[in-house]
């Protein structure tokens, strides 16, 4: 092999960095891309191995032509198009698994690296979470020590050594880019990207129909985080309105359609002339703030108490409020965000008599279905004197003969007739959903909500936890006067629900398997899980909600007013001390080792002797040039030897000797110098 | 000669001037801030450019962590920058012997490496010829030996320029290298060149002096018998045959001397002739027999051994040969003829 060669030619172990901190970085974007990607991957990662165990030859080109069509065409299939989040990070992956099967001199492997360095921060697109960002220093850390290991001619020999150093870089990174990420300012959006919308949409849906809740309670996970900026309020005010459903088609709920709403936008975005529908809300007082960190759901609804009066969101995405009185968002959300909102618990909506098409909307029951359900609510309105006193009966029927439970059977054409009359038994949308049209048969306008209530409080960082199975689904009527008033027949089934979460109640059927929840009972677990949650809700508080707000507060409380000046010389000093460290270590780490005391001894010795001429010569042993300067120094030659003697005792069996004997014999040496001629060494030496 | 030229020209010639004063030259050194320069490498340029393209979708997505992923592989690039220059300094390098080669081959410089107590050195390139890089390791030993290799370009004491130390160590990001002026010399032999008969001196015999020799091998003839003469040695064949006795007589004959001569190489250039006079040397060395050489002015008397051929080989490399200024490195100043001083095989160090 030629010398010139051999520069630009891999160590051999190199791969196996290679191949390790590439699997690390994928493998989280693999839940997000189409399954041919992690068969392609499996194959290149098979080739590379056997390779690497000199079973294989490295692939021909018709195999990686072959390969390249593969990618292609998968792409083309997957997605169709270029432009969107997925099918370019699927093209990155691709791009970076061919490059994997090709990798033979040290500027691929750069390449290699430095895409994967790249797919690191593409994680953090999809995922912003606690977890996601420890895996992503186990990441960084491995790619850098792929880094350092192509460059290490002797990397193969010392795994550990690479991860080791690797290791202390980034350990003397991590001030500095605390620094940057303080003081470099945040430009905000400068264009628009693409944003992912592969993830499977979580949470309350846009639609119910009888099974959809008991399945939400048990997918596990957090849907919002809460801070309040006062008090918690207490938990039967705690309904989370999320979405509203007017339509009904005998099994399915629905949301109105947008042409059936007659008075203007049905969404009104802030910085938008007010519909007219605004003047038929009435915040009437009891006003709470509280921010939401809401996780991503792939879907619009935001959620909130009671009736939002003022609402806006960090970030580069809007708010509107909903016709039907509730938050949603500009874009579906595909990332941890952070909204603040006003709400008043007591509040008034379309108090003023209803038109005739919202009367209409209110009241619309599909034709032909559940006969016996609407003729019993008609008879029990006529013989009820008041809409209130039949509310109140329905709700005793409910509570006297139904039972809550998390496997309710299944229901026939006529959903409510078979639930009313057979089976008695059921979730929370079963009794919103039999309500309501127990209300609309009776002409008493209403509507199901569906949302999260409740919510479990931390009190380690003094926030409220909602959890997916705190998904609910609750209705609201229309009483002259009052406009809508929330009713929640599950309260009349099962007060329990309302008072205790899913969660505290049957956390073994709503919690997964590995999901801390389940296990609450066990006081440790329990209070090791909410310590986890609440370090993850700070994680996003701190970290993921930084922007140039938070700066300015921080600056401010850090040096008062900011000025130009004062920000510069902050970044200099701070610059400098947090690079003054890494180098101290550094030369901390090249200083000479500190020298055994027999050490420092002789070395007196030798300074007493350099004064007259003599100097160890390199490559001489003490003993050598203590014989030599006795030699010339018959005088001095007992001390001397006897010095030595002790030296080289210490320095041979330094556990079993001690230092005193030297220490003597030196200071016996400086007697016999005082006043004694001594004999200098040869000019030649 | 147009005015960006000059202007280069002149930049050149100071940067130049700023490095020769810098890097003196000593055949022991060790690399510091002095001597060190640092500037990114085109990795690093590229490792710069992903950074940036992290900060922009972390900037456009408002996503704080992918800004934290550019702001650390910043800080990482910077802290890369002391990690590099550290694993250079304090490195001491010395230079200890050169072996000679013939014009067009590789001669072999050897380097001790040092390093102090403390972290190792890793990955450190020594290279005069950059085609002929050595890549040592310092991690358990604190001093090792490397030898570099360099094509000798001319005939004579050959000055093989700056030695490049260099590393990328510890990420590929950052180079740190340094020109070191090791006050180093080669010597250059002429370049075998076979072909024509032997060039030997005109009017010396081929036969050698006799040489009488007790214990010598070849029979010369009979002597008379006297006594105290090896009874070994007597002819009993002619006693037999009532001769007389007689006594053998051996003798050895001296080798005959070889004079490799200039001037039997009429009609050629200077160049030409030493080459096939060195060519001759090699031939002739590989036998025992003496051989001197008659170089005008210069005359090596007849000998045999490595020592001889190498004083003879010497004689061929130093023959009307004079230091040029120096053209293999635009950094080195031309410098006098002190070749002969330096340090070489065969030579006590001065």
């Amino acid at each position: 092999m030629k010398s010139t060669d051999k520069r630009y030619l891999l160590p051999r172990n190199s791969l196996l960095w290679l191949l390790g901190s590439q699997t690390l970085a994928m493998a989280p974007l693999m839940w997000h891309l189409p399954l041919w990607l992690p068969a392609v991957w499996i194959c290149v990662m098979v080739w590379r191995l056997q390779e690497f165990r000199g079973r294989w030859q490295r692939p021909r080109q018709l195999t990686k032509v072959a390969l390249v069509a593969v990618c292609c065409a998968g792409l083309f299939l997957s997605f169709g198009r270029f432009l969107g989040l997925e099918p370019m990070v699927a093209m990155l992956v691709s791009a970076v698994l061919l490059k994997q099967l090709e990798v033979v001199r040290h500027r691929d492997a750069l390449l290699l690296l430095l895409m994967t360095f790249f797919l690191i921060g593409v994680q953090f697109l999809f995922s912003t979470a606690l977890e996601a960002s420890l895996y992503a220093i186990l990441c960084l850390w491995m790619a850098t020590s792929a880094l350092l290991a192509i460059h290490q001619p002797q990397g193969h020999r010392l795994p550990g050594r690479s991860l080791r150093l690797a290791g202390r870089l980034l350990l003397h990174s991590l001030p500095l880019m605390v620094l940057l990420f303080l003081v470099v300012p945040r430009l905000g959006s400068l264009w628009s990207m693409p944003l992912p919308n592969s993830g499977a949409r979580t949470g309350v849906s846009d639609s119910m129909s009888p099974g959809d809740f008991t399945r939400l309670s048990r997918s596990g996970g957090v849907a919002f985080r809460v801070t309040f900026d006062g008090p918690v309020p207490a938990r039967e005010q705690l309904y989370w309105r999320g979405l509203v459903f007017s339509r009904f088609d005998g099994r399915r709920w629905q949301q109105a359609h947008l042409w059936q709403y007659r008075d203007g936008d049905v969404i009104s975005w802030p910085r938008r002339p007010l519909p007219p529908w605004h003047r038929l809300m009435k915040p009437q007082g009891d006003r709470i703030s509280y921010s939401v960190i809401i996780e991503p759901s792939q879907q619009p609804w935001m959620y909130s108490l009671g009736l939002p009066v003022w609402y806006s969101a960090d970030g580069g995405f809007e708010i509107g409020m909903a016709r039907d009185f509730r938050l949603i968002s500009s874009d579906p959300l595909y990332q941890r965000l952070q909204y603040r909102v006003s709400s008043d618990l007591k509040y008034q909506l379309e108090s003023e008599d209803l038109p005739h098409w919202r009367r209409r909307m209110e009241l619309q029951l599909p034709e032909g279905f559940n006969p016996r359900s609407i003729e019993k609510a008609q008879r029990w309105r006529a013989e009820e004197g008041s809409d209130r006193a039949y509310i109140q009966r329905v709700l005793t029927l409910y509570n006297r003969e139904f039972t809550y439970t998390l496997e309710p059977p299944a229901l026939g054409r006529d959903t409510v007739d078979d639930f009313l009359e057979r089976t008695r038994r059921g979730f929370c949308e079963h009794f919103a959903s039999s309500f309501v049209v127990m209300m609309r048969a009776a002409g008493i306008p209403a509507r199901v909500v569906v949302g999260y209530q409740g919510g479990e409080y931390n009190a380690l960082e003094n926030y409220l936890v909602v959890h997916q199975y705190d998904a609910h689904a609750w209705s609201e009527v229309w009483l002259p006067g009052e406009g809508w008033v929330r009713v929640d027949p599950t309260a009349a089934v099962a007060p329990q629900r309302i008072e205790q979460s899913l969660g505290e109640m049957r956390a073994g059927d709503v919690e997964g398997t590995w999901s801390l929840g389940r296990y609450r009972a066990n006081v440790i677990i329990a209070n090791l899980r909410l310590q986890w949650d609440a370090i993850n809700y700070r994680w996003h508080r701190t970290v993921i909600a930084f922007d140039s707000n938070s700066q300015n507060r921080f600056f401010q409380k850090l040096m008062g007013d900011v000025s130009p000046l004062k920000m510069v010389l902050f970044v200099l000093f701070a610059g400098f001390a947090v690079l003054g460290i890494s180098s101290l270590h550094l030369w901390w780490r090249t200083r000479p080792p500190k020298r055994s005391q027999a050490h420092r001894l002789y070395a007196r010795f030798e300074r007493q002797l350099a004064r007259y001429g003599w100097k160890r010569q390199p490559g001489e042993t003490p003993g050598q040039f203590a014989r030599r300067v006795a030699e010339k120094n018959p005088t001095l030659q007992s001390d001397i030897l006897r010095l030595n003697q002790s030296f080289e005792t210490l320095e041979y069996a330094p556990d079993t000797s001690s230092v005193l004997p030297l220490q003597h014999a030196l200071a016996q040496f400086k007697q016999s110098l005082k006043g004694q001629q001594v004999n200098r060494p040869d000019s030649r030496q | 000669m147009n005015a960006y030229e000059r202007l280069s020209g002149y930049f050149q010639q100071r940067f130049q001037r700023w490095v020769q004063r810098r890097l003196q030259p000593a055949s022991r050194q060790q690399l510091n801030n002095r001597r060190l320069f640092i500037f990114p490498s085109r990795a690093g340029f590229a490792y710069l450019l992903v950074t940036l393209l992290l900060w922009l979708i972390g900037t456009n997505y408002e996503n704080n962590l992918v800004l934290s992923l550019a702001f650390f592989l910043l800080s990482l690039f910077i802290v890369c920058i002391h990690h590099t220059f550290f694993n250079l300094s304090g490195l001491e390098i010395e230079y200890l012997r050169s072996a000679p080669c013939f014009l067009g081959e590789e001669g072999e410089l050897e380097m001790q490496l040092q390093r102090r107590s403390g972290e190792g050195k890793e990955a450190v390139m020594l290279a005069y010829d950059r085609e002929l890089p050595q890549e040592v390791d310092l991690i358990d030993t604190r001093s090792t030996k490397v030898k570099l290799f360099i094509g000798g370009q001319r005939r004579g004491w050959y000055d093989p320029g700056r030695l490049l130390v260099e590393s990328h160590y510890p990420l590929g990001l950052v180079r740190c290298w340094s020109w070191l002026d090791m006050d180093a010399r080669l010597l250059v032999y002429p370049k075998p060149v076979a072909g024509g008969e032997m060039p030997l001196s005109q009017g010396g015999d081929s036969e050698g002096d006799r040489l009488d020799e007790q214990g010598a091998e070849d029979f010369h003839g009979f002597k008379a018998y006297q006594p105290g003469m090896s009874p070994r040695h007597i002819a009993w064949k002619h006693y037999a045959r009532g001769q007389g006795l007689h006594s053998k007589e051996y003798a050895s004959y001296r080798e005959p001397k070889l004079w490799l001569d200039w001037d039997a190489l009429q009609g050629m250039g200077r160049e030409a002739r030493l080459s096939r006079l060195c060519h001759w040397v090699l031939k002739i060395s590989a036998t025992q027999q003496p051989y001197g050489l008659r170089l005008p002015g210069q005359e090596i008397a007849p000998g045999t051994g490595t020592e001889h051929k190498q004083q003879i080989l010497k004689a061929l490399a130093l023959y009307q040969w004079q230091a040029q200024a120096g053209t293999q490195d635009p950094y080195k100043k031309p410098q006098a003829d002190k070749g002969l001083f330096a340090k070489s095989v065969g030579e006590p160090a001065a």
